[in-house]
């Protein structure tokens, strides 16, 4: 089925997918064969269960390769049957298909991230996921999902990999978010849409994590986002462990009482995640019966976002233009050094001044390469940064800038020529985001009505390429005053511009460009340019005279600045933040003149520390803040700890590792990070670690805290094995447990001392021991 | 011979829309707040755990019928199937010891949840007998609601449900009788 077809059947029915694959497999009793491997040693049970979930009345099935790309495969050991197990799922379920329903390919995470937050080069996860893809396009089948994600930049990679192979058949994206709305990368799922809305898919949705009670609130978020025909796949619930095997336990027909709460809020496509079974399926089946799809339109403003930040464009947009290197010879020479500390500093201080998104204008193009714009996209992704205005001129440059970037950028632009729009419009098509057209072909019109008129004239092309106006922001242009430019021909065509609904933007400094009292000119302009419609500029934000009459316009205007979300906190919590070390280290330098070493790392770094914790664990900030966080303060601690005794300076010592067959480590290595940063002594044994090694490492390391994570399902009994296998050493280590398959009552079953559901509480609970101990040995 | 059958919990699930409806509430759930979706919700999950749903149902020739019972609308069938449904009396109960607000839910929702294990037996018994007249309950049209007692009585002879002989009505409250017509014997 083409697209076209698909989106027209979508308009008339809601269509059903299938429940869980790798939960019902195991239940089955295939619990020791990798999910994948049955397409190849035990075909009948996939197409066993393929005709159960088709028999029970899914419009749509989807091939058992879940797991199935090649990296994940190269970690099984796997990877020369890469092929025949992708092909094969597809060949099971085409034969239980017959035609009477379709298959979509099923794709999910590389289980690495892709940098910052992992150590993936794009292009690498664009080529896995290209390489899955292909094989299941020439296995023939209908469409694509792409589910289970919950790293904003693995999910682009998806895509692209897969339209790189195919933009005729119909493709879902989904990612997983947490019950607060965000990913465990911070992602909100408002900013996936931002996103998403953007490229070349068919249906945008989100599964896993949640049951559908827990699930709804956060659909709702993603229904009221985006225009784009919906789908959800929520879990049956929690999983729960016996001590035996692993249940969800919401059965169908509870799972099904929320079916409708979905559709009334505008899905196109309902199915189940882990847990749910054909039973689920045939329960929602009844409660959709022949229900249309429920036509939702949603008015959704104009935004852009970095990974952790959503901003509206309306009613005005402060873009920050400090970095630029322009006129600085040792910031120049300093991003040639692939040193970006001075770009960090100001976007942090723009934010700080109220900036809502940066221009990034590194002006020194010639002398650099890709390789520079991708490390500072990916420097500034890890500082948590505001959006970015790429202002970018070198093509190759910044379509790197494009692939790296994590939201919705701005792009810093396109002229009206032939060539250089076709490129920008191709990009925007491809990558998303919000491009910003200069009134200018290769000259610059004189006067405002011929500005005007060039904009309109594009204008109806574009908007029979299929464009909307939201897509775009118009320059009128602002030349210097200084080579006798009339301003007052930038202010008419702003008013021509808003007055037809135009975004605008200008680049205000240009106005005084080797004048005296540039503030004070640009100040005025601004001022007559809002009056006039003007919605942004890129701007020195860190002007007070600026920013303050942008205020007073905005409250004669009637709209309310927003405030920012890390106003009045702790100057030092505010610095680890912002990743400012060296203010950091200023700040301890002082207080060691008056206090202990001992005193300032247990009682003022760590405190600070525990501060952040708090933030995150009520989603005040977000998981690349916290990473930043950690990162930032060790060094701090490793020099004040040179002051003090070797046995005084860490908490305590923490063995950590993920168990035997799991090979998954994002969470333990977050917790590992966080407990560092708190000043713990971790020692971590990697993944796929064997019990006896980590007996052993318990043994000789004799630490206080053994902390063990477990993703899959699978695997959890060994965390079992692990806990009887230590507690004969008869040595008294606190074990605490963790990962996506953990539950509190499963650690219980194990015989763990604790149950964390999150860095920031493993982090809490690991102190509380810790103080408990130390309280002991006082007494 | 009068035959039972027993629904699967989902046979009886209302679609939440009609169940809304017919609480009171108008238009989208958009409106509802948390706490009241919360309670929705919840009085959904008592009526699918209190319902013990049983159908009752017997299929007969039309000539060995009382005209009294056959519908006018029924005419030119050959066989009748009538059958009584119920939820149990859990539900009656629950109403009856709830406040304002679980029962009024309770009540809407169990009034949905018996047309829908009804809308299921229906359509099980079309695919067993093909074409039929649409279903019909005694107190409609031409056929006296007290005919309810000698259907239960003397063609169903069951006890899932009782029938007041003066008035027709049922008990437990969350109970059907119903009938269709078939046009091939």
């Amino acid at each position: 089925m083409d697209r076209k077809n698909f989106l027209e059947t979508l308009k008339k029915k809601i269509l059903l997918l299938d429940g869980g694959y790798g939960s019902e497999f195991i239940k089955r009793g295939y619990s020791n064969i990798p999910a994948e491997l049955l397409n190849i040693m035990h075909p009948e049970v996939v197409y066993q269960l393929h005709n159960e979930y088709i028999e029970a009345g899914a419009d749509i099935i989807l091939t058992n390769t879940f797991s199935a790309n090649r990296k994940k495969l190269k970690e099984l050991k796997l990877e020369d049957d890469f092929l025949r197990i992708n092909s094969k799922a597809v060949e099971i379920a085409k034969n239980a298909a017959k035609d009477k329903v379709l298959v979509f390919g099923d794709i999910s995470s590389l289980g690495e991230f892709p940098k910052p937050l992992g150590t993936l080069e794009m292009k690498d996860a664009i080529e896995e996921f290209y390489q899955q893809a292909k094989i299941l396009y020439n296995a023939g089948v209908d469409g694509f999902i792409v589910e289970t994600i919950s790293d904003i930049k693995e999910l682009k990679a998806a895509i692209w990999g897969i339209r790189k192979v195919s933009s005729e058949l119909p493709l879902i994206a989904h990612m997983t978010f947490e019950k607060n709305g965000s990913s465990i990368t911070g992602t909100s799922v408002e900013i996936f849409a931002n996103v998403v809305n953007d490229l070349d898919i068919d249906v945008i949705g989100i599964n896993c994590t949640l049951g559908p009670d827990e699930l709804i609130d956060v659909f709702q978020k993603l229904s009221f986002s985006t225009n784009k025909p919906l789908s959800v796949e929520p879990n049956a619930g929690k999983p729960i462990y016996d001590g035996k095997t692993i249940e969800y336990r919401m059965t169908p027909e509870v799972f099904g009482m929320y079916v409708e709460d979905y559709v009334e809020l505008g899905a196109n496509i309902i199915g189940g995640c882990c847990g749910t079974t054909p039973l689920h399926i045939k329960v929602i089946k009844n409660m959709i019966k022949n229900r249309k799809t429920k036509k939702i339109y949603k008015d959704i403003p104009i935004m852009y976002s970095s990974r952790t930040i959503l901003k509206k464009y309306h009613p005005f947009t402060v873009i920050g233009e400090k970095i630029n290197p322009a006129g600085n010879n040792s910031f120049q020479k300093e991003i040639e050094e692939f040193n970006f500390e001075e770009i960090i500093k100001r976007a942090n201080s723009q934010k700080s001044a109220g900036a809502d998104a940066l221009d990034l204008n590194i002006g020194i193009e010639k002398i650099l390469n890709t390789e520079h714009i991708k490390h500072i996209i990916l420097e500034l992704d890890k500082y948590s940064s505001l959006p970015l205005s790429l202002d970018i001129q070198n093509v190759d440059f910044l379509e790197t800038a494009l692939i790296e970037y994590p939201g919705r950028p701005i792009i810093n632009s396109a002229r009206l020529t032939k060539k250089d729009l076709d490129k920008k419009l191709e990009f925007i098509k491809k990558y998303g985001g919000l491009l910003i057209i200069l009134a200018m072909g290769k000259d610059i019109p004189e006067s405002a009505e011929e500005r005007f008129q060039l904009i309109q004239t594009k204008w109806k092309e574009l908007e029979k390429l299929g464009f909307s106006k939201k897509q775009f922001i118009v320059d009128p242009l602002v030349l210097s005053v200084a080579a006798n430019y009339n301003p007052n021909i930038t202010l008419d065509t702003i008013k021509l511009l808003s007055s037809h609904n135009f975004n605008t933007i200008i680049g205000l400094s240009n106005l005084s460009f080797g004048l005296p009292n540039r503030s004070q000119i640009n100040a005025a302009f601004l001022s007559r340019a809002i009056y006039n419609g003007l919605n942004s500029a890129i701007m020195n934000p860190e002007d007070s005279l600026l920013m303050n009459i942008l205020k007073g316009n905005q409250l004669l205007d009637g709209n309310l600045v927003i405030e920012n979300k890390i106003e009045n906190r702790d100057k030092l919590v505010e610095n680890i933040l912002q990743g400012n070390q060296e203010n950091l280290k200023t700040i301890i330098q002082k207080e060691l003149e008056e206090k202990e070493p001992l005193e300032i790392s247990q009682n003022i770094l760590a405190k600070a520390m525990e501060q952040i914790g708090d933030l995150y664990s009520e989603g005040k900030i977000y998981l690349p803040e916290l990473l930043l966080a950690s990162d930032t303060v060790k060094p701090i601690f490793d020099y004040i700890n040179q002051f003090i005794g070797e046995s005084e300076t860490k908490k305590a010592k923490v063995v950590i590792a993920t168990v035997e067959g799991d090979i998954h480590d994002i969470g333990k290595n977050i917790v590992a990070t966080v407990l560092r940063s708190s000043n713990f002594e971790v020692i971590d044994l990697g993944k796929d670690v064997e019990t006896q090694k980590i007996v052993e490492a318990v043994r000789k390391e004799k630490p206080q805290i053994l902390g063990l994570s477990a993703m899959m399902t699978t695997m959890i009994g060994k965390i079992e094995e692990v806990v009887n296998e230590v507690r004969k050493l008869s040595f008294p280590v606190k074990i605490i447990a963790g990962g996506a398959s953990m539950n509190k009552q499963l650690a219980n079953n194990f015989g763990c001392d604790a149950y964390a559901k999150d860095a920031s509480e493993g982090l809490k609970i690991c102190k509380r021991w810790i103080e408990e101990i130390n309280y002991g040995d006082d007494n | 011979m009068p035959d039972v059958y027993i629904p699967e919990a989902f046979e009886i699930m209302p679609q939440k829309r009609f169940y809304l409806l017919r609480a009171g509430f108008k238009g989208t759930t958009h409106s509802i707040n948390d706490k009241l979706k919360e309670e929705i919700n919840n009085v959904y999950l008592y009526g699918l755990e209190l319902s013990k749903p049983k159908v009752v149902f017997n299929t007969l020739p039309v000539d060995i019928l009382a005209n009294s019972l056959i519908p006018h609308s029924f005419k030119g069938v050959k066989l009748i199937t009538f059958f009584a449904s119920t939820l149990g009396k859990d539900i009656d109960n629950f109403i009856s010891n709830s406040n304002m607000l679980i029962s009024t839910l309770l009540d809407a929702w169990a009034s949905e949840a018996i047309e829908a294990l009804n809308s299921t037996f229906d359509e099980k018994l079309r695919k067993q007998f093909g074409h039929g007249t649409r279903r019909f309950s005694p107190g409609y049209d031409d056929i006296d609601i007290r005919k309810n007692y000698d259907i239960v009585k003397n063609l169903l002879k069951t006890d899932i449900v009782t029938v007041n002989q003066n008035t027709g009505i049922i008990t437990p409250r969350k109970s059907t009788i119903c009938m269709i017509g078939w046009y091939s014997g």
